[in-house]
Protein backbone atom coordinates (compact mmCIF):
# COMPACT_ATOMS: atom_id res chain seq x y z
CA UNK A 1 0.00 0.00 0.00
CA UNK A 2 1.02 3.71 -0.91
CA UNK A 3 1.84 5.65 2.32
CA UNK A 4 -0.80 8.04 3.63
CA UNK A 5 -1.30 10.71 1.82
CA UNK A 6 0.15 13.10 5.08
CA UNK A 7 2.82 11.00 5.45
CA UNK A 8 3.67 11.11 1.58
CA UNK A 9 3.21 14.75 2.13
CA UNK A 10 5.80 15.15 4.68
CA UNK A 11 8.67 13.44 2.64
CA UNK A 12 8.27 15.54 -0.21
CA UNK A 13 8.51 18.68 2.41
CA UNK A 14 11.80 16.85 4.70
CA UNK A 15 13.29 16.51 0.81
CA UNK A 16 12.49 20.01 -0.30
CA UNK A 17 14.04 21.59 3.13
CA UNK A 18 16.79 19.20 3.20
CA UNK A 19 17.82 20.71 0.24
CA UNK A 20 17.47 24.23 0.99
CA UNK A 21 19.53 23.60 4.58
CA UNK A 22 22.55 21.87 2.63
CA UNK A 23 22.74 25.01 0.60
CA UNK A 24 20.88 27.80 2.87
CA UNK A 25 21.64 30.08 0.27
CA UNK A 26 18.09 30.85 -1.13
CA UNK A 27 17.20 31.76 2.63
CA UNK A 28 19.90 33.79 3.45
CA UNK A 29 19.13 35.74 -0.34
CA UNK A 30 15.30 36.48 0.50
CA UNK A 31 16.50 37.28 4.05
CA UNK A 32 18.52 40.10 2.85
CA UNK A 33 15.92 41.03 0.30
CA UNK A 34 13.51 41.15 2.80
CA UNK A 35 15.88 43.57 5.67
CA UNK A 36 16.88 45.48 2.08
CA UNK A 37 13.27 46.11 1.01
CA UNK A 38 12.47 47.02 4.85
CA UNK A 39 15.13 49.31 4.55
CA UNK A 40 14.11 50.64 1.56
CA UNK A 41 10.63 51.99 2.37
CA UNK A 42 12.26 53.69 5.17
CA UNK A 43 13.76 56.33 2.57
CA UNK A 44 10.68 56.69 0.72
CA UNK A 45 8.94 57.27 4.27
CA UNK A 46 8.29 61.03 5.20
CA UNK A 47 8.31 60.93 9.12
CA UNK A 48 6.34 64.08 9.65
CA UNK A 49 3.06 63.34 7.56
CA UNK A 50 2.71 59.60 7.88
CA UNK A 51 3.52 57.84 11.54
CA UNK A 52 5.48 54.78 11.80
CA UNK A 53 2.15 52.73 13.48
CA UNK A 54 0.34 53.78 10.11
CA UNK A 55 2.87 52.73 7.43
CA UNK A 56 4.36 49.56 8.93
CA UNK A 57 1.57 47.32 8.38
CA UNK A 58 1.62 48.06 4.76
CA UNK A 59 5.56 47.91 4.75
CA UNK A 60 5.59 44.28 6.56
CA UNK A 61 3.18 42.88 4.27
CA UNK A 62 4.34 44.09 0.81
CA UNK A 63 7.53 43.60 1.81
CA UNK A 64 6.81 39.84 3.12
CA UNK A 65 4.38 39.08 -0.04
CA UNK A 66 7.08 39.69 -2.31
CA UNK A 67 10.18 37.70 -0.57
CA UNK A 68 7.22 34.86 -0.91
CA UNK A 69 7.10 35.60 -4.30
CA UNK A 70 10.63 35.33 -4.17
CA UNK A 71 10.89 31.93 -2.68
CA UNK A 72 7.71 30.42 -4.49
CA UNK A 73 9.57 31.01 -7.80
CA UNK A 74 12.41 28.14 -6.47
CA UNK A 75 9.68 25.61 -5.39
CA UNK A 76 9.29 24.23 -8.54
CA UNK A 77 12.36 25.58 -10.28
CA UNK A 78 14.78 23.40 -8.62
CA UNK A 79 12.77 20.07 -10.17
CA UNK A 80 13.81 21.67 -13.79
CA UNK A 81 17.00 20.78 -13.05
CA UNK A 82 18.23 17.68 -14.51
CA UNK A 83 14.21 17.05 -14.60
CA UNK A 84 13.73 15.83 -11.40
CA UNK A 85 10.55 16.27 -11.77
CA UNK A 86 9.95 13.48 -13.45
CA UNK A 87 11.82 11.20 -10.68
CA UNK A 88 9.00 13.06 -8.68
CA UNK A 89 5.89 12.39 -10.68
CA UNK A 90 7.28 8.03 -10.51
CA UNK A 91 7.19 7.89 -6.92
CA UNK A 92 4.36 5.94 -5.60
CA UNK A 93 2.92 8.75 -4.02
CA UNK A 94 -0.40 10.74 -4.77
CA UNK A 95 -0.23 14.37 -6.97
CA UNK A 96 -1.90 15.68 -4.14
CA UNK A 97 0.76 14.55 -1.84
CA UNK A 98 3.62 16.43 -4.03
CA UNK A 99 1.50 19.40 -3.49
CA UNK A 100 0.88 19.27 0.15
CA UNK A 101 4.78 18.51 0.75
CA UNK A 102 5.70 21.42 -1.19
CA UNK A 103 3.20 23.82 0.04
CA UNK A 104 4.34 22.38 3.85
CA UNK A 105 7.65 23.30 2.90
CA UNK A 106 7.40 26.47 1.17
CA UNK A 107 5.08 27.22 4.71
CA UNK A 108 8.01 26.81 6.81
CA UNK A 109 10.29 28.61 3.95
CA UNK A 110 7.79 31.64 4.44
CA UNK A 111 7.49 31.06 7.94
CA UNK A 112 11.36 31.50 8.51
CA UNK A 113 11.16 35.01 6.92
CA UNK A 114 8.40 36.19 8.98
CA UNK A 115 10.47 35.20 11.77
CA UNK A 116 12.94 38.05 10.74
CA UNK A 117 10.70 40.73 9.26
CA UNK A 118 8.28 41.22 11.94
CA UNK A 119 11.09 42.06 14.61
CA UNK A 120 13.23 43.97 11.81
CA UNK A 121 10.02 46.14 10.85
CA UNK A 122 9.54 46.65 14.78
CA UNK A 123 13.20 47.64 15.43
CA UNK A 124 13.44 49.84 11.95
CA UNK A 125 9.97 51.14 12.46
CA UNK A 126 10.12 51.69 16.23
CA UNK A 127 6.93 50.18 16.58
CA UNK A 128 5.70 48.95 20.15
CA UNK A 129 5.45 45.15 19.79
CA UNK A 130 5.72 43.65 23.08
CA UNK A 131 2.23 41.51 23.91
CA UNK A 132 0.89 41.61 20.58
CA UNK A 133 3.49 39.67 19.02
CA UNK A 134 2.02 35.91 19.92
CA UNK A 135 -1.13 37.54 18.08
CA UNK A 136 1.15 38.88 14.98
CA UNK A 137 2.76 35.34 14.28
CA UNK A 138 -0.72 33.75 14.28
CA UNK A 139 -2.18 36.26 11.51
CA UNK A 140 0.81 36.05 10.32
CA UNK A 141 0.61 32.60 9.76
CA UNK A 142 -3.16 31.91 9.10
CA UNK A 143 -2.64 34.68 6.14
CA UNK A 144 1.06 32.65 5.20
CA UNK A 145 -1.34 29.28 4.56
CA UNK A 146 -3.59 31.51 1.62
CA UNK A 147 -0.49 32.69 0.59
CA UNK A 148 1.28 29.36 0.35
CA UNK A 149 -1.04 27.30 -0.86
CA UNK A 150 -1.95 29.70 -4.32
CA UNK A 151 1.58 30.42 -4.33
CA UNK A 152 2.70 26.96 -4.44
CA UNK A 153 0.24 25.63 -7.68
CA UNK A 154 1.11 28.92 -9.47
CA UNK A 155 5.04 27.81 -8.93
CA UNK A 156 4.36 24.62 -10.37
CA UNK A 157 2.16 26.87 -13.36
CA UNK A 158 4.76 29.37 -14.48
CA UNK A 159 7.82 27.18 -14.14
CA UNK A 160 6.43 24.93 -17.34
CA UNK A 161 5.96 28.51 -19.08
CA UNK A 162 7.87 31.28 -21.04
CA UNK A 163 7.81 34.40 -18.72
CA UNK A 164 8.17 32.26 -15.90
CA UNK A 165 9.41 35.06 -13.53
CA UNK A 166 6.81 37.60 -14.81
CA UNK A 167 4.17 35.19 -14.96
CA UNK A 168 4.28 33.97 -11.09
CA UNK A 169 3.56 37.73 -9.55
CA UNK A 170 1.23 38.86 -12.55
CA UNK A 171 -1.02 35.33 -11.64
CA UNK A 172 -0.30 35.57 -7.86
CA UNK A 173 -0.57 39.21 -6.79
CA UNK A 174 -4.50 39.80 -7.82
CA UNK A 175 -4.61 36.32 -5.13
CA UNK A 176 -2.58 38.11 -2.92
CA UNK A 177 -4.85 40.81 -2.12
CA UNK A 178 -7.83 39.95 -0.03
CA UNK A 179 -4.99 38.56 1.92
CA UNK A 180 -2.68 41.41 2.24
CA UNK A 181 -5.69 43.52 3.31
CA UNK A 182 -7.16 41.41 5.70
CA UNK A 183 -3.12 41.02 7.48
CA UNK A 184 -2.30 44.66 7.15
CA UNK A 185 -5.82 45.68 8.31
CA UNK A 186 -5.63 42.90 11.45
CA UNK A 187 -1.77 43.68 11.93
CA UNK A 188 -2.55 47.95 12.31
CA UNK A 189 -5.69 47.47 14.47
CA UNK A 190 -3.07 45.55 16.92
CA UNK A 191 -0.58 48.09 16.97
CA UNK A 192 -3.43 50.90 17.38
CA UNK A 193 -4.02 48.34 20.82
CA UNK A 194 -7.75 47.79 19.46
CA UNK A 195 -9.18 45.18 20.87
CA UNK A 196 -8.63 41.86 19.26
CA UNK A 197 -11.91 41.11 18.46
CA UNK A 198 -12.45 44.06 16.31
CA UNK A 199 -9.85 42.62 13.85
CA UNK A 200 -12.20 39.65 13.98
CA UNK A 201 -14.54 39.96 10.31
CA UNK A 202 -10.91 40.89 8.44
CA UNK A 203 -9.64 37.41 10.39
CA UNK A 204 -12.75 35.95 9.64
CA UNK A 205 -11.76 36.51 5.48
CA UNK A 206 -8.50 34.56 5.75
CA UNK A 207 -9.74 31.77 7.29
CA UNK A 208 -11.85 31.56 4.85
CA UNK A 209 -9.09 32.54 1.91
CA UNK A 210 -7.29 29.26 3.26
CA UNK A 211 -9.75 26.81 3.50
CA UNK A 212 -10.85 27.79 0.21
CA UNK A 213 -8.00 27.83 -1.54
CA UNK A 214 -6.29 25.03 -0.04
CA UNK A 215 -9.09 22.73 -0.90
CA UNK A 216 -9.10 24.33 -4.27
CA UNK A 217 -5.41 23.90 -5.45
CA UNK A 218 -5.00 20.77 -4.03
CA UNK A 219 -7.59 19.47 -6.13
CA UNK A 220 -6.95 21.29 -9.44
CA UNK A 221 -3.06 20.62 -8.94
CA UNK A 222 -2.83 17.36 -10.36
CA UNK A 223 -4.19 18.77 -13.77
CA UNK A 224 -1.23 20.90 -13.76
CA UNK A 225 1.14 17.52 -13.65
CA UNK A 226 -0.85 15.82 -15.81
CA UNK A 227 1.38 14.58 -19.01
CA UNK B 1 -34.08 74.85 -17.71
CA UNK B 2 -36.66 76.19 -15.52
CA UNK B 3 -35.22 77.16 -12.55
CA UNK B 4 -31.91 79.26 -13.15
CA UNK B 5 -28.83 77.32 -12.96
CA UNK B 6 -29.90 73.31 -13.33
CA UNK B 7 -27.07 71.12 -13.40
CA UNK B 8 -23.99 72.00 -14.62
CA UNK B 9 -22.87 71.16 -18.25
CA UNK B 10 -21.79 67.40 -17.89
CA UNK B 11 -22.01 67.13 -21.09
CA UNK B 12 -18.39 67.01 -23.01
CA UNK B 13 -17.74 64.07 -20.59
CA UNK B 14 -20.67 61.82 -21.62
CA UNK B 15 -19.81 62.37 -25.42
CA UNK B 16 -15.90 61.33 -24.39
CA UNK B 17 -17.48 57.84 -22.81
CA UNK B 18 -19.44 57.38 -26.12
CA UNK B 19 -16.67 58.08 -28.42
CA UNK B 20 -14.45 56.28 -26.83
CA UNK B 21 -16.84 53.35 -26.33
CA UNK B 22 -16.94 53.38 -30.30
CA UNK B 23 -13.53 53.62 -30.86
CA UNK B 24 -12.90 50.80 -28.25
CA UNK B 25 -15.62 48.36 -29.98
CA UNK B 26 -14.52 49.07 -33.54
CA UNK B 27 -10.88 49.07 -32.57
CA UNK B 28 -11.46 45.46 -31.63
CA UNK B 29 -13.44 44.30 -34.28
CA UNK B 30 -10.81 45.63 -36.95
CA UNK B 31 -7.54 44.20 -35.41
CA UNK B 32 -9.69 40.61 -34.98
CA UNK B 33 -10.45 41.28 -38.79
CA UNK B 34 -6.61 42.14 -39.78
CA UNK B 35 -5.40 38.72 -37.49
CA UNK B 36 -7.69 36.54 -39.39
CA UNK B 37 -6.85 38.39 -42.70
CA UNK B 38 -3.22 37.57 -42.03
CA UNK B 39 -4.19 33.71 -40.95
CA UNK B 40 -6.28 33.33 -44.30
CA UNK B 41 -3.35 34.70 -46.23
CA UNK B 42 -0.99 31.82 -44.70
CA UNK B 43 -4.07 29.69 -45.11
CA UNK B 44 -4.18 30.30 -49.05
CA UNK B 45 -0.24 30.17 -49.39
CA UNK B 46 -0.30 26.88 -47.49
CA UNK B 47 -2.89 25.70 -49.72
CA UNK B 48 -1.25 26.41 -53.17
CA UNK B 49 2.10 24.93 -52.06
CA UNK B 50 0.58 21.75 -51.41
CA UNK B 51 -1.67 21.69 -54.22
CA UNK B 52 1.10 21.83 -56.70
CA UNK C 1 -22.31 25.05 -32.20
CA UNK C 2 -22.64 22.26 -35.05
CA UNK C 3 -18.98 21.76 -36.06
CA UNK C 4 -16.98 18.67 -34.88
CA UNK C 5 -14.12 18.91 -33.09
CA UNK C 6 -10.81 20.00 -34.43
CA UNK C 7 -9.05 16.98 -36.20
CA UNK C 8 -6.10 15.96 -35.32
CA UNK C 9 -2.84 16.75 -37.20
CA UNK C 10 -2.73 14.26 -39.79
CA UNK C 11 -5.86 15.34 -41.34
CA UNK C 12 -5.06 19.28 -40.36
CA UNK C 13 -5.75 19.95 -44.45
CA UNK C 14 -8.51 17.68 -44.93
CA UNK C 15 -11.69 19.73 -46.69
CA UNK C 16 -13.77 19.66 -43.44
CA UNK C 17 -11.54 21.60 -41.02
CA UNK C 18 -10.49 24.13 -44.23
CA UNK C 19 -13.83 24.34 -44.71
CA UNK C 20 -14.19 25.14 -40.71
CA UNK C 21 -11.93 27.67 -41.02
CA UNK C 22 -12.85 29.76 -43.48
CA UNK C 23 -16.15 30.48 -41.87
CA UNK C 24 -16.24 33.81 -42.07
CA UNK C 25 -15.62 35.97 -38.99
CA UNK C 26 -17.96 38.93 -39.30
CA UNK C 27 -21.09 37.53 -40.68
CA UNK C 28 -24.85 38.45 -40.34
CA UNK C 29 -25.04 38.17 -36.08
CA UNK C 30 -22.31 40.36 -36.50
CA UNK C 31 -24.11 42.84 -38.73
CA UNK C 32 -27.18 42.86 -36.62
CA UNK C 33 -24.98 43.42 -33.41
CA UNK C 34 -23.84 46.83 -34.96
CA UNK C 35 -27.23 47.38 -36.33
CA UNK C 36 -27.80 47.25 -33.09
CA UNK C 37 -25.32 49.63 -31.27
CA UNK C 38 -25.79 51.85 -33.59
CA UNK C 39 -29.23 52.70 -33.35
CA UNK C 40 -28.41 52.14 -29.13
CA UNK C 41 -25.88 55.14 -28.88
CA UNK C 42 -28.61 57.14 -31.18
CA UNK C 43 -31.33 56.65 -28.93
CA UNK C 44 -29.25 57.34 -26.10
CA UNK C 45 -27.34 60.43 -27.41
CA UNK C 46 -30.43 62.44 -28.97
CA UNK C 47 -33.50 60.69 -28.26
CA UNK C 48 -33.58 60.14 -24.46
CA UNK C 49 -34.19 63.26 -21.85
CA UNK C 50 -31.51 64.55 -20.13
CA UNK C 51 -31.59 63.45 -16.30
CA UNK C 52 -32.45 66.52 -14.20
CA UNK C 53 -29.80 65.86 -10.86
CA UNK C 54 -26.96 64.12 -12.81
CA UNK C 55 -27.17 66.25 -16.22
CA UNK C 56 -26.16 64.63 -19.55
CA UNK C 57 -23.31 62.99 -18.07
CA UNK C 58 -25.92 60.64 -16.29
CA UNK C 59 -26.03 58.90 -20.12
CA UNK C 60 -22.62 57.48 -19.77
CA UNK C 61 -24.46 54.64 -17.59
CA UNK C 62 -26.20 53.74 -20.65
CA UNK C 63 -23.29 52.62 -22.32
CA UNK C 64 -21.47 51.77 -19.02
CA UNK C 65 -23.76 49.30 -16.94
CA UNK C 66 -24.70 47.57 -20.29
CA UNK C 67 -20.56 46.88 -21.14
CA UNK C 68 -19.99 45.80 -17.46
CA UNK C 69 -23.23 43.17 -17.78
CA UNK C 70 -21.61 42.12 -21.15
CA UNK C 71 -17.78 41.71 -19.56
CA UNK C 72 -19.86 39.79 -16.23
CA UNK C 73 -21.67 37.72 -19.17
CA UNK C 74 -18.06 36.96 -21.27
CA UNK C 75 -16.60 36.25 -17.73
CA UNK C 76 -19.10 33.48 -16.85
CA UNK C 77 -18.54 31.82 -19.86
CA UNK C 78 -14.46 31.40 -19.25
CA UNK C 79 -15.18 30.21 -15.74
CA UNK C 80 -17.85 27.67 -17.12
CA UNK C 81 -15.87 26.36 -19.99
CA UNK C 82 -12.91 26.15 -17.91
CA UNK C 83 -14.83 23.58 -15.56
CA UNK C 84 -16.25 21.77 -18.92
CA UNK C 85 -13.01 21.11 -20.10
CA UNK C 86 -11.08 19.97 -17.45
CA UNK C 87 -14.45 17.61 -17.43
CA UNK C 88 -14.70 16.86 -20.93
CA UNK C 89 -11.07 17.82 -22.37
CA UNK C 90 -12.98 18.99 -25.48
CA UNK C 91 -10.83 21.57 -26.65
CA UNK C 92 -13.50 23.72 -28.08
CA UNK C 93 -14.33 24.31 -24.62
CA UNK C 94 -10.50 25.76 -24.68
CA UNK C 95 -11.32 27.71 -27.30
CA UNK C 96 -14.63 29.13 -26.02
CA UNK C 97 -12.75 30.26 -23.21
CA UNK C 98 -10.16 31.99 -24.49
CA UNK C 99 -12.29 34.09 -26.78
CA UNK C 100 -14.62 35.18 -24.52
CA UNK C 101 -11.27 36.11 -22.10
CA UNK C 102 -10.20 38.56 -24.77
CA UNK C 103 -13.82 39.99 -25.99
CA UNK C 104 -14.23 40.32 -21.80
CA UNK C 105 -11.31 42.46 -21.37
CA UNK C 106 -12.22 44.46 -24.08
CA UNK C 107 -15.33 45.32 -22.43
CA UNK C 108 -14.14 45.35 -18.88
CA UNK C 109 -11.43 47.98 -20.41
CA UNK C 110 -14.79 50.08 -21.27
CA UNK C 111 -16.18 49.79 -17.99
CA UNK C 112 -13.21 50.87 -16.46
CA UNK C 113 -12.82 53.96 -18.79
CA UNK C 114 -16.03 54.80 -18.85
CA UNK C 115 -16.77 54.03 -15.23
CA UNK C 116 -14.30 57.65 -14.29
CA UNK C 117 -16.03 59.81 -16.86
CA UNK C 118 -19.09 59.25 -14.95
CA UNK C 119 -17.04 59.29 -11.61
CA UNK C 120 -15.32 62.89 -12.13
CA UNK C 121 -18.61 64.98 -12.77
CA UNK C 122 -20.79 63.45 -10.41
CA UNK C 123 -18.71 62.21 -7.54
CA UNK C 124 -16.10 64.88 -7.87
CA UNK C 125 -13.25 62.23 -8.37
CA UNK C 126 -11.97 59.74 -11.47
CA UNK C 127 -10.94 57.35 -8.83
CA UNK C 128 -12.18 55.99 -5.58
CA UNK C 129 -11.52 52.60 -4.31
CA UNK C 130 -15.08 50.95 -3.80
CA UNK C 131 -15.93 47.76 -3.97
CA UNK C 132 -17.28 47.76 -7.25
CA UNK C 133 -14.27 49.88 -8.68
CA UNK C 134 -12.04 47.37 -7.02
CA UNK C 135 -13.32 44.59 -7.93
CA UNK C 136 -13.75 45.44 -11.72
CA UNK C 137 -9.87 46.76 -11.63
CA UNK C 138 -9.16 43.49 -10.13
CA UNK C 139 -11.00 41.54 -12.65
CA UNK C 140 -8.89 43.55 -15.68
CA UNK C 141 -6.16 42.22 -14.06
CA UNK C 142 -7.07 38.79 -13.43
CA UNK C 143 -8.43 38.95 -17.66
CA UNK C 144 -4.84 40.19 -18.23
CA UNK C 145 -3.30 37.58 -16.54
CA UNK C 146 -5.05 34.97 -18.08
CA UNK C 147 -4.43 36.15 -21.54
CA UNK C 148 -0.67 35.87 -21.08
CA UNK C 149 -0.16 32.91 -19.71
CA UNK C 150 -2.23 31.67 -22.77
CA UNK C 151 0.29 33.33 -24.65
CA UNK C 152 3.15 32.10 -22.83
CA UNK C 153 2.61 28.24 -23.30
CA UNK C 154 2.80 26.29 -25.94
CA UNK C 155 1.71 23.18 -25.95
CA UNK C 156 -1.81 23.05 -26.49
CA UNK C 157 -3.01 20.82 -23.91
CA UNK C 158 -1.31 22.31 -21.54
CA UNK C 159 -2.27 25.66 -22.08
CA UNK C 160 -5.53 24.68 -22.17
CA UNK C 161 -5.34 22.73 -18.58
CA UNK C 162 -3.31 25.86 -16.86
CA UNK C 163 -5.67 28.09 -18.24
CA UNK C 164 -8.81 26.18 -16.91
CA UNK C 165 -7.08 25.67 -13.28
CA UNK C 166 -6.69 29.49 -13.48
CA UNK C 167 -9.92 30.47 -14.67
CA UNK C 168 -11.51 28.19 -11.97
CA UNK C 169 -9.27 29.76 -8.97
CA UNK C 170 -10.15 33.64 -10.31
CA UNK C 171 -13.93 32.81 -9.88
CA UNK C 172 -13.63 31.40 -6.51
CA UNK C 173 -11.18 34.69 -5.80
CA UNK C 174 -14.20 37.32 -6.75
CA UNK C 175 -16.19 36.83 -3.76
CA UNK C 176 -13.10 37.28 -1.41
CA UNK C 177 -11.89 40.88 -3.25
CA UNK C 178 -15.61 41.61 -3.20
CA UNK C 179 -15.74 40.96 0.77
CA UNK C 180 -13.03 42.22 1.53
CA UNK C 181 -13.12 45.86 0.14
CA UNK C 182 -17.29 45.92 0.93
CA UNK C 183 -15.95 46.35 4.34
CA UNK C 184 -14.86 49.83 3.92
CA UNK C 185 -18.09 51.83 2.95
CA UNK C 186 -19.19 51.71 -0.76
CA UNK C 187 -20.00 54.73 -2.54
CA UNK C 188 -21.02 52.88 -5.75
CA UNK C 189 -24.79 53.07 -6.51
CA UNK C 190 -26.72 50.36 -5.86
CA UNK C 191 -28.38 48.72 -9.05
CA UNK C 192 -31.12 50.76 -10.51
CA UNK C 193 -33.09 48.69 -12.99
CA UNK C 194 -32.81 45.04 -11.12
CA UNK C 195 -33.91 46.34 -7.80
CA UNK C 196 -36.62 43.99 -6.08
CA UNK C 197 -39.28 46.35 -5.95
CA UNK C 198 -39.96 48.99 -9.31
CA UNK C 199 -37.22 50.75 -10.96
CA UNK C 200 -36.60 53.92 -10.19
CA UNK C 201 -35.87 55.38 -13.58
CA UNK C 202 -38.58 57.13 -16.22
CA UNK C 203 -40.03 54.51 -18.98
CA UNK C 204 -37.97 56.06 -21.37
CA UNK C 205 -34.85 55.88 -19.67
CA UNK C 206 -35.50 52.23 -19.07
CA UNK C 207 -36.14 51.14 -22.53
CA UNK C 208 -33.20 53.11 -23.64
CA UNK C 209 -31.16 51.39 -21.32
CA UNK C 210 -32.28 47.47 -22.13
CA UNK C 211 -31.93 48.40 -25.60
CA UNK C 212 -28.48 49.47 -24.94
CA UNK C 213 -27.89 46.28 -23.17
CA UNK C 214 -29.36 43.91 -25.51
CA UNK C 215 -27.32 45.85 -28.41
CA UNK C 216 -24.19 45.22 -25.90
CA UNK C 217 -24.69 41.43 -25.02
CA UNK C 218 -25.62 41.01 -29.27
CA UNK C 219 -21.68 42.76 -29.97
CA UNK C 220 -20.53 40.72 -27.00
CA UNK C 221 -22.01 37.61 -28.56
CA UNK C 222 -20.97 38.28 -32.02
CA UNK C 223 -17.37 39.02 -31.18
CA UNK C 224 -16.36 36.28 -29.02
CA UNK C 225 -18.02 33.80 -31.85
CA UNK C 226 -16.06 35.76 -34.33
CA UNK C 227 -12.96 35.05 -31.91
CA UNK C 228 -14.04 31.34 -31.81
CA UNK C 229 -13.83 31.01 -35.64
CA UNK C 230 -9.96 33.29 -35.74
CA UNK C 231 -9.01 30.49 -33.06
CA UNK C 232 -10.40 27.54 -35.24
CA UNK C 233 -8.54 29.00 -38.28
CA UNK C 234 -5.40 29.13 -36.37
CA UNK C 235 -5.28 26.03 -34.57
CA UNK C 236 -5.96 24.85 -38.12
CA UNK C 237 -2.64 26.54 -39.59
CA UNK C 238 -0.69 25.93 -36.73
CA UNK C 239 -1.85 21.75 -36.62
CA UNK C 240 -0.18 21.98 -40.45
CA UNK C 241 3.31 23.84 -39.40
CA UNK C 242 3.29 20.69 -36.35
CA UNK C 243 2.18 18.37 -39.31
CA UNK C 244 5.12 20.04 -41.53
CA UNK C 245 7.59 19.93 -39.13
CA UNK C 246 7.09 16.82 -37.58
CA UNK C 247 6.70 15.18 -41.40
CA UNK C 248 9.79 16.76 -42.36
Amino acid sequence: MKPSLLLSAWFIARKDLAIEFRTRTAFLAVLVFAVLGIATFYFAWDATAVAAIDLAPGVLWVIFTFSGLLSLQRSFGVELADRAMDALLLAPIDREAIFLGKALANLLFVAGILVVTVPSVALLYNLPLGRTLPILFAIALIAAIGLVAVGTLFSAMAANTRLAELLLPMLSLPFFVPIVYGAAQTTSMLLAGRPVAEAWPFMKILIAFDLVFLTACTLTFPYILEE
Amino acid sequence: MLQGGGPPDTSAYYRIAYAWAAVLYAGYSIILWTRARRLRRRLAARTRTAGS
Amino acid sequence: MTTRALPDDADAASPASMGAASRPLFDWLFGVAVLAMVAAFVRAVYFTPIEALQGAAQKIYYVHVSAALSAYLALGIVALMSIVYLWLRDERADRLAESAGEVALVFLTAVLTTGPLWGKPIWGTWWTWDARLTLTLFLWFLTAGYLVLRGAVDDPSMRARYSAVIGILAALLIPFIHLSVYLFNTLHPKPILLKPDKPSMPNEMVVTFVGFFIACALLCVALIRARYRYGVARDVVRAMDAAEEGGE
